[in-house]
């Protein structure tokens, strides 16, 4: 018997356009990927037979694809910092919520505070235009479930 | 004529407390020697030498929302994974390291080999892609001996308080080498019926219905959890069985991996 899997499709994620507050923009979103990073170092002393790691610290960031939009709240003008660009380079909360809004005890929320690092825009003559981001942590990532 | 293949449904793998095979499609359990090429001059061909080793592993799981193995408390999976590394307050673990059980054979019964070791968490990706099922990618480091031994227990079952109960009852499990150190081994104990306070020992003997001594006493435990222990008081002694004395009566489900050393 297996559990209940957790459908990508119902994942949410918010990011602030500036230093307030999130915005949801999983409307035009289709994937995401928060990747963890710890760091561990070599910590073997002389003698020793098999390699001994040591953790030191951690570090994350965001890969978010979505299709591109325009207006007022959608993933262009939230990720850019508005029309004149003012806080695109502004440290700015996020929310994921892999399994739906929470936090609840199936529905896991990660949040932080995270920096733009790229935003490449794709526009492809036989395709929907397309804008990935990718966020690098700039704080402590938290998970909650209540 | 070629042996039998292994299918890899069958795999088993316990990270820290929880039975993680139930949830996960893929683990890979990557051994690297390190070696330094130590050709001198005049040699035709190169002559590597052995430095030492390291391991790693990749376990791929589903995100799923209930507990293993009785899928009835409300548990996402990321947590097998984020609980190794971090604690409840988001702050990275000071002391971070799991023991990680890893059975790649056709069955996980008593004398079936099996991998186990001590790990880090290196990294966990997160993915939920719009048309897919959300999937988790871990990458543990070793941060220690690797060990290659025996299930020398695997049950599910009830044991009565204030009795000291073995596993098997009589003689013990063959675990092939006699070793000449000492002994190391892996317990997780991922179900338990109450609070009372159990003790898990590993002992050996020379012989299967021998003498047996204490090779490894793990440290009494009220909840489900995993330990990892390398001990060097006892060694020489190629057969292993299991102590289990609890306070009360409980039912427990786990498994214990050893092996000489």
């Amino acid at each position: 018997m297996a559990s209940t899997r957790i459908v990508g499709k119902d994942a949410v994620f918010k990011v602030a356009a500036d230093t307030g507050a999130v915005v949801d923009i999983s409307a035009d979103g289709n994937e995401i990927t928060l990747n963890l990073e710890l760091n561990n170092e070599d910590g073997t002393g002389f003698g020793v037979s098999w390699r001994e790691f040591t953790l030191i610290d951690g570090t994350f960031s965001i890969d978010y694809a979505s299709w591109y939009a325009t207006g007022t709240g959608v993933i262009d003008e939230v990720l850019m910092g508005g029309p004149t660009m003012a806080t695109l380079f502004a440290k700015r909360l996020f929310e994921f919520h892999p399994n739906g809004i929470g936090p609840s005890s199936t529905k896991p929320k990660y949040s932080g505070s995270v920096f733009l690092a790229s935003a490449p825009i794709s526009a492809n003559r036989s395709g929907i235009t397309t804008m990935r981001a990718r966020f690098s942590g700039a704080s402590q990532l938290a998970r909650a479930v209540a | 004529m070629a042996s039998p293949r292994i299918a890899g449904k069958n795999a088993r793998l316990y990270v820290a407390d929880v039975p993680l095979y139930l949830d996960a499609f893929e683990a890979e359990d990557q051994i690297e020697l390190n070696l330094e090429d130590g050709t001198p001059f005049g040699a035709d061909w190169r002559e590597m030498t052995l430095i030492d080793g390291q391991i790693s592993l990749s376990i791929n799981a589903f995100m799923d929302t209930k507990r293993p193995p009785d899928f009835t408390a409300d548990y996402v999976t990321d947590r097998a994974y984020w609980d190794t590394a971090i604690d409840g307050s988001n702050n990275i673990k000071a002391n971070p390291n799991v023991p990680i059980i890893f059975v790649p054979g056709a069955s996980a019964l008593r004398g079936d080999p099996a991998k186990f070791l001590n790990c880090i968490l290196g990294s966990l990706n997160i993915n939920t892609p719009r048309s897919g099922l959300g999937k988790l990618q871990g990458r543990f480091a070793a941060s220690g001996q690797y060990g290659n031994g025996f299930i020398i227990a695997q049950v599910e079952q009830s044991f009565t308080g204030g009795v000291e109960t073995f596993i098997p009852t009589s003689g013990g499990t063959d675990i092939k080498v006699a070793g000449t150190l000492g002994t190391m081994a892996a317990l997780c104990v991922y179900k338990k019926s109450g609070s009372s306070s159990f003790t898990i020992k590993v002992q050996d003997s020379t012989t299967s219905g021998g003498s047996y001594g204490d090779a490894i006493t793990f440290a009494a435990f009220t909840a489900v959890g995993a330990q990892f222990k390398r001990d060097v008081v006892d060694a020489g002694k190629q057969f292993h069985r299991v102590s289990v004395y609890g306070d009360a009566t409980e039912t427990l489900g786990l498994i214990i991996v050893s092996t000489n050393i």
